[in-house]
């Protein structure tokens, strides 16, 4: 029933703005993500402090 | 311990071999399928949701366990849950992460081989699918040729050499041994020199793959019998929003679990990897990069390639196969190729793409129960190697014997590679706010950190990471281990019932594979437990950490 009433609302039918809309965000999101991961990584900064001093750990 | 001799060569070496592993066919074929059947664009809504509340967290308590379990000398389930989890009762639930890869390794590898055989066929040619047919004679011909490949008609039918489909089983057998050689080539070889030195190339590798095969997708042509059938259409028909199915509860049972397989959180996987790391590297922002990683090929070519590409020659007939992995993979993705110019060339790389995606990950399912053999048996490399061999030989034989249906796949797959990855996500993420305690977990996490881990993860991950998953694996049993009655009224069997059907010998005999592999299991950790008391070890977590560990 389920993929029934996706397959009503389906039409061959261009993207909407929404659907434009979701699809450039949701690539656009993990491409950003993954660069500025990558590129914090790569750059990679000093640690930043910890909070717990060394041997006082859980 | 034999295994501390084990480390990663880079950093870069370690989150790439983490996303690897989590990058598999999932992220190709099963997130479009699941997109286009739950909702469109308005899946990303759960999807989203599910990253931030589940996936990220989850991981996070895992790569700091994991590395705290490894400065302890621990580099198994077991010995680093018994740490962190102060105790005998985690310890053995730890034997969950070492069942689900060995479990899960019993099929997929077969998966895997099916990927490289079919790259094989494209370089020779394709697969015979009858491109002046009919678009459903020529689904046929391929769902045909994927049934002999895969020894799907009946139980023992790969092993039958006789007659027109003998060819074919002996490929399909062929590159199951070669697959198999492979993955133990690059296991022998050790963390650094084999699986980080494998990730560092197959990693950009498949990149590139994917990146070739996206370009000529989104530069495909519209059908000549049917114009209205282009690309935009086909990424209208995944993207466009029905936010009524934002109402059924089974959209968000899918996005978590899309998320919760995808990330490879709660598979035993990570908690082996990351206890290699070092006191002071930093586990945040590695795991969230190799988790942006993972989504890159999920939602960047995952999202464009697959259902565009098949909608351009299927319709909205498209919306039978989507929700079956193999069904988008290896039935419906063959009839583009056959009807693409340059098909076979293209096809050979989606299925070597394939198998990068799945050789990676399998790579990840050898490590993990390579180590618990070396820390609980006190195995060497060599012998460790070799015992993993024989039993996942046994195990992909089993597997390919009772082929028919792919029924033991099936239940394998269910019981070990989707309901006991709830419950070991559970106890970890249990362990780690409320055994530990969220502050020291947060803190530990924090040692060499380069990210700061927001203060509102710190009430996620203690009360709305556990609670979500409850609420998601009491859906997840309704939906697939109870039986319901659909809309319609139809009877739908769940997996319970499944086990107990009079005919079902093939899942009963499954179900008593994986039983005889989780009771060697057991003995091995109370075997190995003795062995690490004898060594001084701090099984139970009791003690601080030796400030002096590196």
């Amino acid at each position: 029933m389920e993929s029934m009433l996706h397959l009503a609302a389906a039409e061959i039918k261009e993207p909407t703005t929404a659907g434009w809309i979701l699809m450039i965000g949701s690539v656009s999101f993990v491409v950003i993500l993954v660069g500025w991961c990558f590129k914090r990584v790569l750059t990679a900064d000093p640690p930043i402090e910890t909070d717990v001093p060394a041997g006082k750990g859980p | 311990m034999s295994q501390g001799k084990q480390e990663w060569g880079s950093r870069l070496g370690v989150i790439l071999a983490v996303a690897g592993s989590a990058v598999g066919l999932g992220n190709f074929l099963r997130f479009p399928g699941n997109v286009a059947a739950n909702g469109g664009g308005a899946f990303m809504v759960p999807y989203l949701l599910a990253f931030l509340l589940l996936g990220i967290p989850i991981a996070w308590a895992e790569w700091t366990m994991a590395r705290y379990g490894g400065a302890k000398g621990f580099h198994s389930a077991p010995g680093v849950l018994g740490v962190v989890g102060r105790g005998k009762v985690a310890r053995y639930f730890g034997i969950i992460g070492v069942l689900i890869p060995l479990g899960v390794y019993f099929y997929y590898v077969l998966i895997e081989s099916w990927c490289l055989g079919y790259c094989w066929e494209y370089l020779k040619g394709g697969i015979g699918v009858p491109t002046g047919a009919d678009v459903n004679a020529q689904v046929a011909a391929s769902s045909a040729h994927f049934a002999e490949f895969t020894g799907a008609a009946t139980d023992g039918a790969l092993f039958d050499f006789s007659g027109a489909t003998a060819g074919v089983h002996e490929t399909s057998l062929i590159f199951w041994i070669i697959t198999f050689a492979v993955n133990f080539f690059f296991l022998y070889r050790g963390l650094s020199k084999g699986i980080e030195a494998f990730c560092k190339w197959a990693m950009p590798a498949m990149g590139v793959a994917a990146i070739i095969v996206l370009v000529r997708v989104l530069t495909m042509d519209a059908n000549p019998q049917h114009p209205d059938q282009t690309i935009t259409t086909g990424l209208g028909y995944m993207w466009n929003p029905d936010w009524e199915a934002l109402k059924n509860p089974k959209t968000w049972l899918a996005a978590a679990g899309q998320i919760f397989f995808s990330l490879s959180v709660g598979f035993g996987v990570i908690i082996n990897y990351a206890s290699y790391l070092k006191r002071k590297d930093d586990v945040v922002l590695s795991s969230v990069t190799s988790n942006a990683t993972n989504e890159l090929f999920e939602v960047g070519f995952g999202g464009l390639i697959t259902i565009p590409a098949a909608f351009l020659f299927m319709g909205l007939s498209i919306s039978a196969f989507q929700d079956s992995s193999f069904g988008l993979g290896f039935k419906t993705l063959p009839v583009v190729f056959a009807n693409m110019p340059g098909g076979n060339f293209m096809g050979a790389i989606w299925f070597f793409m394939l198998f990068l995606a799945a050789i990676t990950s399998s790579l990840s399912m050898l490590q993990p129960t390579l180590a618990f053999l070396e820390e609980a048996l006190g195995l060497n490399r060599k012998v460790g190697t070799f015992v993993l061999l024989v039993v996942g030989a046994l195990g992909n034989l089993f597997v390919l014997w009772h082929s028919e249906g792919l029924r033991a796949l099936d239940i394998i797959d269910f019981w070990i590679g989707t309901f006991l990855i709830f419950i070991l996500a559970t106890v970890q993420i249990i362990c780690f706010g409320w055994v530990w305690g969220i502050e020291k977990g947060i803190a530990e996490a924090h040692r060499g950190a380069q990210l700061r881990i927001p203060a509102i993860f710190r009430f996620i991950m203690k009360y709305v990471s556990p609670a979500y998953l409850l609420v998601i694996f009491v859906l997840f049993i309704g939906f697939n281990v109870l039986d319901r009655t659909d809309d319609d009224g139809n009877v739908i069997t769940g997996y319970w019932s499944k086990i107990w059907a009079e005919d079902n010998q093939v899942e009963r005999l499954a179900l008593g594979l994986i039983s005889l592999v989780a009771i060697g299991l057991i003995i091995a950790t109370a075997i190995g437990e003795k062995r690490w008391r004898a060594q001084g070890l701090d099984v139970d977590g009791l003690k601080p950490l030796d400030p002096n560990v590196k």
